[in-house]
């Protein structure tokens, strides 16, 4: 099976280090080999279940999200969300080195397994982390979502199908994602002796939330960028 | 209306965004701030009636903050942010600090809007509540002075014109 692999190295001020291999699936960018063997309670399926969860016991018995995140809660159980990190996320193609936050180093990994675990509601994301940028900012997130949407709209109207230049599913798509979050974070208050693992879900949450306001708002935090195409079309 | 002044304190920016779109529509001029120094310096140049903080953050944490606040303060109502559900913090946000409200991370816009809209509101009738009890309390004073000097008076009363009549029947 060819693999994509990704790994996080996490360096704390007293010179620990968490490092994550990740590995993504060449073919359907799911992510391989991060379960643990022993699944803790809180990953079953129906511990806390989404209220909007088509998955059931029978197929599913533990809730595919969280049992990738089990490994990571685990391994930061003794870390605070304010702690300072060195943090390098090392793909194939290149080497992203920042001084941050454990939270938001925690966060920008979980965005990327979240994407890739298989979650029905998380699934949308994989085009997003088969391109994976590492702790970027609101704005990348805003610009890069709507872009991966607008690019599955060309497909779809390749494919005969109804477009939706709104982004009307876009915004659905991530109410669907906060109701996850809020979720998994009542989940992880069971499962976590600190705060880190879940402020890290807290901190993606906040990409969520801002995203149907934006779209509400058509894209004007970031309509700037356009303005050659907007300027051209306007004397065109 | 008035138009109230609130003070948002995080140490994630993304967290002040959030609040901040949240609020974009309502009719409140919001401050935000980083650290709860920050917001202490912002509370000495603002008249702000509302402080939402984090409660864990480097340095001071959201519990101190809103403690300082509290003391220096006395009429500012606070809200407390956490992802935390341990009851001892959310006791002694309480008894220590006086915090109004809690709100659970990641909340629910509409929880949060409304949260603010009540605690806003009751701050208006405590407000309401002071003024009355004040005016209550500076008629009393007269009708004691006025019994000083008038001792005997049964009655008094306004007449059409406004002026009080006594009446020491």
């Amino acid at each position: 099976m060819e693999t994509i692999a990704i790994r996080y190295c996490f360096k704390f001020e007293d010179d620990t280090q968490e490092i994550f291999n990740l590995e993504l699936d060449a073919n359907n960018l799911e992510i391989v080999g991060n379960a643990p063997a022993i699944l803790p309670q809180w990953t079953n399926l129906d511990f806390h279940q989404c209220p909007h969860c088509p998955l059931n016991t029978n197929t599913h018995p533990n809730c595919p999200l969280c049992v990738n995140l089990a490994n990571v809660v685990r391994r930061f159980d003794s870390v605070l969300s304010y702690d300072q990190v060195q943090l390098d996320v090392i793909t194939e193609e290149r080497c992203v080195s920042q001084q941050t936050t454990a939270q938001r180093g925690i966060s920008s990994m979980l965005g990327l397994v979240i994407a890739t675990c298989g979650c029905p509601h998380t699934i949308y994301f994989k085009p997003m982390a088969r391109f994976h940028l590492p702790l970027s900012t609101e704005e990348e997130t805003i610009y890069r979502a709507a872009s991966m949407y607008m690019l599955a709209q060309y497909f779809l109207e390749k494919k005969g199908k109804t477009v939706d230049i709104e982004l009307k599913g876009l915004r659905q798509i991530y109410i669907n994602i906060h109701l996850v979050n809020s979720t998994i974070v009542s989940r992880l208050r069971v499962a976590s002796k600190t705060d880190s693992s879940i402020n890290s879900i807290i901190m993606l949450d906040m990409f969520a939330k801002a995203m149907p306001y934006v779209i509400e708002e058509h894209l004007d935090e970031i309509r700037y960028l356009f303005a050659p195409y907007l300027l051209s079309a306007d004397t065109g | 209306m008035k138009k109230h002044q609130v003070l948002i304190v995080d140490d994630e920016q993304l967290v002040l965004n959030a609040i901040k779109r949240t609020l974009r529509n309502e009719n409140y001029t919001t401050h935000t701030a980083q650290s709860g120094d920050e917001g202490l310096t912002l509370l000495e140049g603002y008249n702000v009636q509302l402080v939402i903080s984090d409660y864990s953050m480097p340095g001071m944490n959201g519990h101190d903050f809103l403690k300082k606040v509290k003391k220096d303060y006395p009429d500012i109502l606070t809200i407390m942010l956490t992802g935390h559900t341990e009851i001892e913090i959310a006791v002694s946000a309480i008894n220590e600090a006086g915090v109004y409200k809690f709100i659970l991370k990641p909340w629910e816009d509409a929880d949060l809007k409304i949260t603010i809209k009540r605690a806003l509101e009751s701050l208006e009738l405590i407000k309401e509540r002071d003024s009355l009890a004040k005016q209550v309390k500076d008629k009393n004073i007269i009708l004691q002075n006025l019994e000083e000097e008038y001792p005997g008076i049964t009655k008094v009363e306004r007449d059409e014109d406004g002026y009080i009549i006594l009446n020491d029947k």
